[in-house]
């Protein structure tokens, strides 16, 4: 979150300004003149966080460039073990350091820190594996690409999460910032800190009030809601600045909150909350096992999976467990009654709001395991008794 | 033409005090730097 870091804005505008200045040098050398300075800058910002993240990042990408290579270049024979064994290989590795992030191991050289934005780094590093296996685009993307794309400032801890080929059809191009452009940036940048830094500290206070002492069932539907609201504000703030930041580089970083609230079913809704997470376990989980014929039972079940997987994802414990199968179960039962997507213009404003309401409120309750600490989701359950 | 200018003025003073406030925050805790993440 290193957003909050005023010096962090800063440095990230400065580097904005430079690739704007190298964007008027066209053609092969300016564009690997731009590249070259990006990953420069991309390390040292790391190192000025976190010598030892920055060692990290650098044998991280160095490693996975050589599994991408690898894929791209075994014979059709081996290329799926190639694929598959890049992917156990990098699930496992976050899977250990995760054991020694919670005291199960021991090493002088681990360091909390060197989960920053991994979770996020492992999703866009298999997508390159994808892109590996599936396009085999030519030319081959190189090291200073490759590295580009998974070490990427504005996107690094917390996302949106790209795509390789869409990061890189950017990189490569020949772009000249405009004035709109910079006008965009800046006031989505503005907007994202202002909700990140002003809204949700205002907000964090309040709830840290109502958490304090033991609840009525309207104080704890109260701060169920008021945590929605705040986990909304956190986290399309901090999409709003990768944007932007995003947009004054050149690099077109997707959308991540496509107005959430007025979703009419949960499966619509996350397709619109923290879309590219969900979009990337459409496309690479949920589309792996899906066939023509799927029957309803199988998308049903698909969905109760997929959703403990991204429970998983967002860590290991039995809040985000139960936080997925809260969700999975609410969405295989969608699939099972045929109610995914509610058309909005073949349906009356009342129902349509009733049921953007409805979907708010199961998903406001599926917050109290997300807030990933039991006394608080306790405290809030207990409440629901005292009338 | 005249609407056109009172909707970028009013814009542009909304974003101003929006930038305002994130520097009262960030200053206003007392430190530029945000400690840990």
């Amino acid at each position: 979150m290193w957003y909050l870091n005023a010096y962090t804005i800063l440095s990230l505008l400065g580097m904005a300004v430079l690739l704007s200045v190298l964007g008027l040098w066209k053609g092969r050398t300016g564009r690997f003149a731009r590249k070259t300075v990006l990953l420069l800058f991309s390390v040292g910002f790391i190192a000025v966080y976190s010598a030892k993240l920055a060692v990290f990042s650098v044998l991280y990408v160095a490693l996975n460039y050589a599994l991408y290579r690898l894929i791209l270049g075994v014979s059709d024979r081996w290329k799926k073990t190639a694929f598959v064994f890049a992917i156990a290989a990098n699930i496992a590795a976050l899977f250990v350091l995760r054991l020694f992030a919670d005291g199960t191991f021991e090493s002088e050289w681990f360091a909390p820190v060197l989960l920053l934005g991994l979770v996020y780094t492992l999703l866009k590093v298999i997508n390159s594996f994808f892109h590996a296996y599936y396009v085999a685009e030519k030319p081959a993307p190189g090291l200073i690409e490759y590295a580009c794309y998974l070490l990427f400032i504005p996107t690094f801890t917390s996302g949106p999460i790209m795509r390789f080929h869409e990061f890189l059809r950017d990189l490569r191009a020949d772009k000249t910032i405009t004035i709109e452009m910079v006008t965009d940036g800046v006031k989505r940048i503005i907007r994202g800190l202002f909700k990140k830094v002003v809204l949700v500290s205002l907000m964090m206070d309040g709830y840290q009030r109502l958490t304090e002492g033991d609840m009525t069932a309207a104080e704890s539907a109260g701060t169920l809601l008021l945590y929605y609201v705040l986990l909304y504000f956190d986290f399309s703030g901090y999409s709003d600045i990768a944007i932007g930041f995003g947009r004054l580089m050149g690099i077109d970083v997707p959308e991540n909150f496509k107005k959430p609230f007025s979703s009419p079913t949960l499966t619509q809704f996350w397709r619109n909350w923290h879309a590219t997470l969900g979009d990337w376990f459409r496309e690479h989980v949920f589309q792996m096992f899906a066939t023509k014929s799927q029957s309803r039972l199988i998308a049903a079940f698909m969905a109760l999976f997929v959703m403990v997987l991204v429970g998983l994802w967002h860590g290991i414990g039995i809040l985000f467990i139960l936080w997925g199968v809260y969700h999975g179960i609410l969405l295989a039962l969608e699939n099972l009654l045929r109610q995914t997507t509610v058309n909005k213009r073949k349906t009356s404003k009342l129902q349509f709001w009733t049921r953007c309401a409805i979907v708010n409120l199961f998903v406001a309750f599926g917050t109290i395991f997300f807030s990933a600490n039991t006394d608080v989701a306790e405290k809030i359950l207990r409440g629901f008794g005292h009338w | 033409m005249g609407g056109k200018l009172i909707r970028a003025a009013v814009e542009f003073i909304v974003y101003l005090l929006m930038l305002l406030c994130v520097t009262a925050f960030f200053t206003g805790h007392g430190t530029f730097i945000y400690e840990g993440f």
